[in-house]
């Protein structure tokens, strides 16, 4: 039976805060040391009083686990270890039932080399419709444009295959054949694969991968014309069938890249900012609003119906390939003294980390990531400043059991601790012991209540989901301040990167005669006059003012 | 002479350290029996800690307005309190093993009087815990009550209903041990009464106030009484 | 929309027989045959002139005619006006449970029968209350007609105090009785009203609702108000933790709502108020004064835990204060009561018991405030009340603030 999507409103997405979570890093019902669907809905209560608005689940389908479930072998299926279709559909009904939406991914750019479709490819016959799944050449000088993305395991985006005896295409690791889009089959059977989860009431879709569908030579291999019309083929088919669902691109490009992925509102209804990501580190770490408001600026408006992804970490690294190498390298030197913190073209650690477990830059960021346009993406353990271990491989470190007190195993799982997925944190700063939520859940001034009052107030004020961004131009450069205005409501956001008092005067002259009322603490500040309006701000201290009509001006009315 | 010093000396060291060798295996066996216990009362108190927190024990208590608990026990929440006094009881349980070890029939005896006895000893601190819990959150709603009835006596009130279901509870938790028979019975009946009796005294002096007062608006100043004056809805 | 369909069946059939209506009117009070016959002969004249040509149904309990022994039609429904009977409790202002069932009832049949506007008569039937509460609706565009009572200094003293202060501080609109049992309703309301986005109707008062959904709410005048039954004012504590608990409820549902209120707008009045006679009643309070003393003895370990060390002060100085002095300033009563919303927010004990401690501080404000009105006239007292009105509205930031960012390290 088809099921409809949860939100009442179409453009929920851009209220939403969403929460990224791995199943089996979250909650253990079973007690087989890996976490589960059962196990996440008994901690639905807790993502409610969170406030967090949509679950985003990573790959939790049948796969051999080589790219922490990025390899698919089943789409319509769930990876035994988390539990079994009921179990999802029990949960899915719970999370609707408390007015959250989940988004699941949908991983079409590669499958497993495990998938039925793979094995049955590199047995049957070149040029028959089996084959035509995946890419292949004779040759691996083919596409010769195209980079290599994981460039510490990979040498070539082509791998040859023994028992095809041909060489398969593949953008990821080699065990990830990309699938063959020229063949109108493979988009046929995508579009199952997203109605059949669709049809079971699931609110959104996280498409991996996105700019590297398509194939072509003497090209990069990126954002070419054909992949535009898979993307468009792919949201009619949602919008012929579905209300209320979204699709989340991952393209991890330059904005005037990713803009194309909205289309004219037929494509994606989300696409990540993923520039803008690092250089909000960099211009805390630089005390310097630069870089922030040069992307900003190069930032293209995109359609009404559309809106931009914003997170700080999730559980890939902290990306630096859309910076340029100079700033690559600071950001190296800034954010990751010891080697073995550094991946691919990225940096493997979680925000307190990042930040040295400093909470007011912490509160600061994740202020910046509440207030900027688009809707925030909270990772699982960041609302706890949980922390990572750069001694494990990949990116597991930034994967570990959520921390839910300080019992054995984090009080993730009952299981014995040699049987977990991954080994708890467990060091002295940022291990169970010291960062958990049980203890975080009672003390008023916590980290995690920080979090669940900041995200009351954002869903509170909706012009952070909709309205426009302006940004203010102080002399001092150490303050960053920017203006949100829509719904009826003008919000001034003001933001002191710098760790030390900061004064600046900002020119509100087209504000005069409103009163900033400091939002967190409802504080009334002076009325705005005709000379700029001074402010001190403390050590990474920020203000979210609404800018409200005098008391006189509305007795005036 | 010196032979018969000799033997009997020789004949007193051997049942000495007859004795004593007959005494250390069953000292062994309760110092085992001990540890065990400890270990066992260790992983008990785990698992039954584990539950607790995952059914949210204290949360639910507090819900439930039974925050007394954290009044008995101010250093430690309802979950660890219990957790602690079950593995008391299996410690003790352990040791009484141990002293089973001792090949004495008088030890065994006072040791299966004793596990005959435990499960009435549990009853009891279960009964004396929940009355506990439940006379406390009486005595607040009695004490509110009271004070919103303007009873003069509404402190007192209070602590009459809370003593009166601990005395209560009490009474049945002695009456599980098998403590006392008929005395006990009849010093809580004599008790129950007298708090009863103290409770009346109470409300009784406290609404002869009352009364009186609405006699006096009554007839005195032939007006109606005072609260008819206020409508509060 | 999902809208929760919890019709009796019996009420179904009967709402399907007689098809279509242009009006509903619930008349819950008519317990007995006889009061039943005289209501609806008495109100049969006005529904001409309400709806030409329009046809209405009245829903009465079914115990009335059970009562009786009969059942079948009664002798007065004809092609204008049809009865039945269903299944509905007497409606007690302030108990949000009843009132709500009843109401939901109604607006459920009102549905049914695709009605231009609902009426619930929960406590005045007479033909006039009908016709001015019902005309607003029908001919103005309201959703939602509320009856405004002039009333005697001392009367309705948790609505004076509490209730309309305070929803007039949170929701911005100058609605004197928000829990009145008589109400006129428009189809846009009653279908906000019976939505259900999560499979279970928000409940809560449908004023509240209305004004928050950005519905036209007016009052209508009616006089002064019918005296409650005897089961509603029986004992002030019950009725205070039964208004306080819906009021407290409405806040937490409501409270994207409420934080971005400011100030407070006046609602368009229909009918010419009615003004009461100067009483110079001199008002006997000592009985209170002594309860909130005792009070002040016995509770403040409970007090201490809702109200922040401030208030806690004010109040133990006031308990000490002689009577002719005892005065308890807006300022303090004010934080209290948002001191209340918010500890029956964060559940700091079982929330009947919290409720329920509330009275001795409520009588000490009744108690100061017969004392300082006691020799004014009507309209002073209303100035009085209006101050009262601008305290809770000047201090609301405090309970913003503290909504906002929960934290027991307070002033």
């Amino acid at each position: 039976m088809k099921k409809s999507g949860s939100a009442r409103d179409p453009l929920w997405y851009k209220d939403a805060v969403i929460y990224e979570i791995h199943v089996k890093a979250f909650f253990d019902a079973n007690n087989d040391g890996i976490g589960d669907f059962p196990g996440l809905l008994q901690k639905l209560d807790y993502l409610e009083a969170l406030g967090v608005t949509c679950l985003w689940l990573l790959p939790f389908f049948p796969s051999p686990l080589r790219d922490d479930g990025y390899d698919i072998s089943d789409y319509l299926s769930i990876h035994p270890s988390y539990g079994t279709m009921e179990d999802f559909k029990t949960f899915l009904n719970a999370a609707h039932g408390r007015g959250m939406q989940v988004m699941v991914e949908l991983v079409v750019n590669h499958t497993s080399d495990q998938h039925p479709w793979f094995q049955a490819a590199r047995t049957a016959a070149p040029g028959s419709k089996e084959r035509d799944f995946y890419v292949w050449s004779d040759t691996d000088r083919k596409y010769e444009g195209a980079r290599i993305i994981f460039t510490d395991t990979e040498k070539s985006n082509w791998t040859w295959d023994p028992i095809a005896k041909a060489y398969y295409w593949h953008r990821f690791f080699s065990h990830q054949p990309d699938l063959n889009y020229d063949n109108p089959a493979v988009l046929e059977e995508v579009l199952k694969i997203m109605r059949y989860w669709l049809d079971m009431g699931v609110d959104g879709l996280r498409l991996d991968a996105i700019p590297y569908l398509v194939e072509r030579e003497g090209t990069n291999c990126e954002n070419l014309p054909d992949t535009h019309v898979v993307l468009k083929n792919i949201r009619a088919a949602m919008d012929e069938n579905y209300e209320g669902r979204m699709i989340l691109a991952e393209a991890n490009q330059w904005p005037s890249d990713v803009r194309p992925y909205f289309g004219d509102g037929d494509e994606c209804h989300l696409a990540f900012h993923f520039p803008l990501m690092p250089r909000m580190f960099m211009a805390l770490r630089l005390e310097d609003r630069q870089p922030i408001v040069d992307i900003m600026r190069h930032t293209p408006e995109i359609p009404e119906n559309c809106q931009w992804g914003l997170f700080l970490r999730n559980h890939d690294e902290l990306t630096l390939e859309m910076v340029n190498e100079e700033e690559r390298d600071y950001m190296y030197l800034a954010y990751s003294s010891d080697p073995r913190m550094r991946i691919n073209v990225g940096i493997r650690r979680r925000l307190a980390p990042l930040m040295e477990n400093n909470s007011r830059r912490i509160e600061l960021l994740n202020s910046l990531l509440l207030s900027f346009p688009g809707t925030p993406i909270i990772y699982y353990g960041d609302e706890i400043g949980m922390g990572d271990n750069i001694h494990l491989g990949d990116r597991n470190g930034v994967r570990t059991p959520m921390q839910w007190s300080g019992d054995r195993n984090a009080g993730f799982s009952r299981a014995a601790p040699e049987m977990l997925y991954s080994p708890v944190i467990s060091d002295p700063v940022y291990g169970y012991g010291a960062v958990n939520v049980e203890s975080q859940d009672g003390e008023a001034s916590s980290p995690l209540n920080w979090m669940r009052n900041m995200v009351a107030l954002r869903k509170l004020f909706r012009v952070f989901g909709r309205g426009v961004m302006e940004f203010l131009d102080p002399g001092n450069r150490k303050i960053l301040a920017y203006l949100r205005r829509g719904e009826g409501e003008t919000v001034l956001c003001v933001a002191n990167l710098s760790r030390f008092a900061q004064p600046v005067e900002l020119n509100l002259q087209a504000y005069q005669g409103m009163r900033p009322v400091e939002m967190l603490g409802y504080v009334e500040f002076p009325v705005i006059g005709s000379q700029p309006y001074s402010l001190s701000l403390g050590p990474y201290g920020f203000f979210w003012f609404e800018l409200q009509k005098a008391r006189e001006q509305i007795e005036a009315q | 002479m010196w032979n018969q010093v000799h033997q009997a000396l020789n004949e007193s060291t051997t049942r000495v350290i007859t004795g004593f060798a007959k005494l250390v295996p069953g000292l062994v066996a309760l110092i085992v029996a001990v540890l065990v216990s400890v270990v066992v009362a260790r992983v008990f108190g785990f698992l039954l800690r584990r539950s607790l927190r995952g059914i949210k024990f204290d949360a639910k208590l507090a819900s439930w307005g039974l925050s007394g608990l954290s009044e008995i026990s101010p250093t430690g929440s309802p979950t660890l309190l219990v957790v602690r006094f079950v593995s008391w009881c299996i410690i003790l349980v352990g040791a009484l093993i141990g002293i089973a070890a001792f090949d004495a029939t008088l030890t065994q005896q006072m040791v299966i009087r004793l596990f005959e006895y435990f499960p009435n000893f549990l009853v009891a601190v279960v009964l004396l815990f929940f009355g506990n819990v439940i006379a406390r959150f009486l005595a607040r709603g009695v004490l509110i009550g009271a004070v919103n009835m303007n009873l003069p006596y509404a402190r007192l009130l209070s602590l009459g209903v809370k003593w009166l279901v601990i005395v209560l509870t009490s009474a049945m938790a002695l009456e599980h041990l098998g403590i006392g028979g008929r005395i006990v019975d009849l010093a809580f009946a004599i008790l129950f009464g007298g708090i009863v009796l103290a409770l009346a005294l109470a409300v009784g002096l406290g609404s002869k106030d009352l009364v009186s007062r609405s006699l006096e608006n009554q007839t005195i100043h032939g007006k109606e009484r005072s609260e008819e004056q206020f409508r509060h809805l | 929309m999902a809208v929760l369909d919890t019709i009796a069946p019996e009420a179904k059939e009967r709402a399907d027989r007689v098809g279509e209506a242009d009006l509903v009117v619930a008349l819950p009070s008519c317990q007995s045959r006889e009061l039943l016959d005289s209501v609806v002969s008495s109100l049969r004249p006005v529904l001409p002139d309400l709806l030409p040509n329009g046809k209405a149904v009245f829903l009465y309990p079914d115990t009335a005619v059970a009562s009786t022994g009969g059942n079948g039609d009664l002798p007065a429904a004809d092609e204008s006006l049809q009865l039945f009977p269903y299944a509905m409790l007497p409606v007690e202002r302030y108990n949000e449970q009843s009132l709500d069932q009843g109401l939901r009832s109604l607006l459920q049949v009102g549905r049914t029968l695709g009605a231009k506007i609902c009426v619930m008569m929960g406590s005045e039937t007479s033909p006039d209350s009908l016709r001015n509460l019902a005309e607003p609706v029908l001919n103005d565009g309201f959703d939602l007609g509320v009856p405004l009572y002039a009333r005697h200094k001392f009367d309705s003293l948790i609505n004076s105090g509490i209730v309309y202060p305070l929803t007039r501080a949170l929701y911005g609109a100058r609605l004197h009785y928000s829990m009145a049992a008589d109400l006129a309703i428009s189809p846009r309301l009653a279908e906000k009203y019976l939505q259900a986005p999560h499979g279970q109707p928000d409940s809560g008062w449908i004023t509240t609702k209305a004004v928050c959904a950005g519905l036209q709410v007016c009052q209508v005048n009616r006089g002064f108000a019918p005296a409650p039954s005897v089961s509603e004012s029986a004992d002030v504590s019950a009725s205070l933790a039964q208004v306080l608990s819906a009021l407290f409820l409405d806040a937490e549902r409501y409270a994207g709502c409420w934080q971005k209120v400011r100030g407070s707008q006046a609602l368009r009045t229909f009918g010419r108020p009615a003004r009461g006679e100067t009483e110079n009643a001199s008002a006997d309070v000592h009985v209170m004064i002594e309860t909130f003393q005792r009070g002040c003895k016995d509770l403040l370990d409970i007090w201490a835990t809702a109200l922040s060390p401030a208030t806690m002060l004010n109040l133990k100085k006031l308990a000490r204060l002689p009577a002719d002095q005892f005065r308890l300033a807006d300022g303090v009563w004010v934080h209290v009561l948002y001191d209340f919303i918010l500890a029956h927010r964060q559940r700091v004990m079982s929330r009947e018991h919290l409720l329920r401690a509330m009275t001795p501080i409520y009588l000490a404000w009744v108690a100061s405030y017969a004392l300082e009105v006691q020799t004014f006239s009507p309209l002073a007292v209303e100035d009085r009340l209006e101050t009262l009105c601008a305290a809770f509205e000047d201090l609301k930031p405090y309970l913003l603030s503290r909504w906002r960012w929960p934290d027991r390290f307070n002033p």
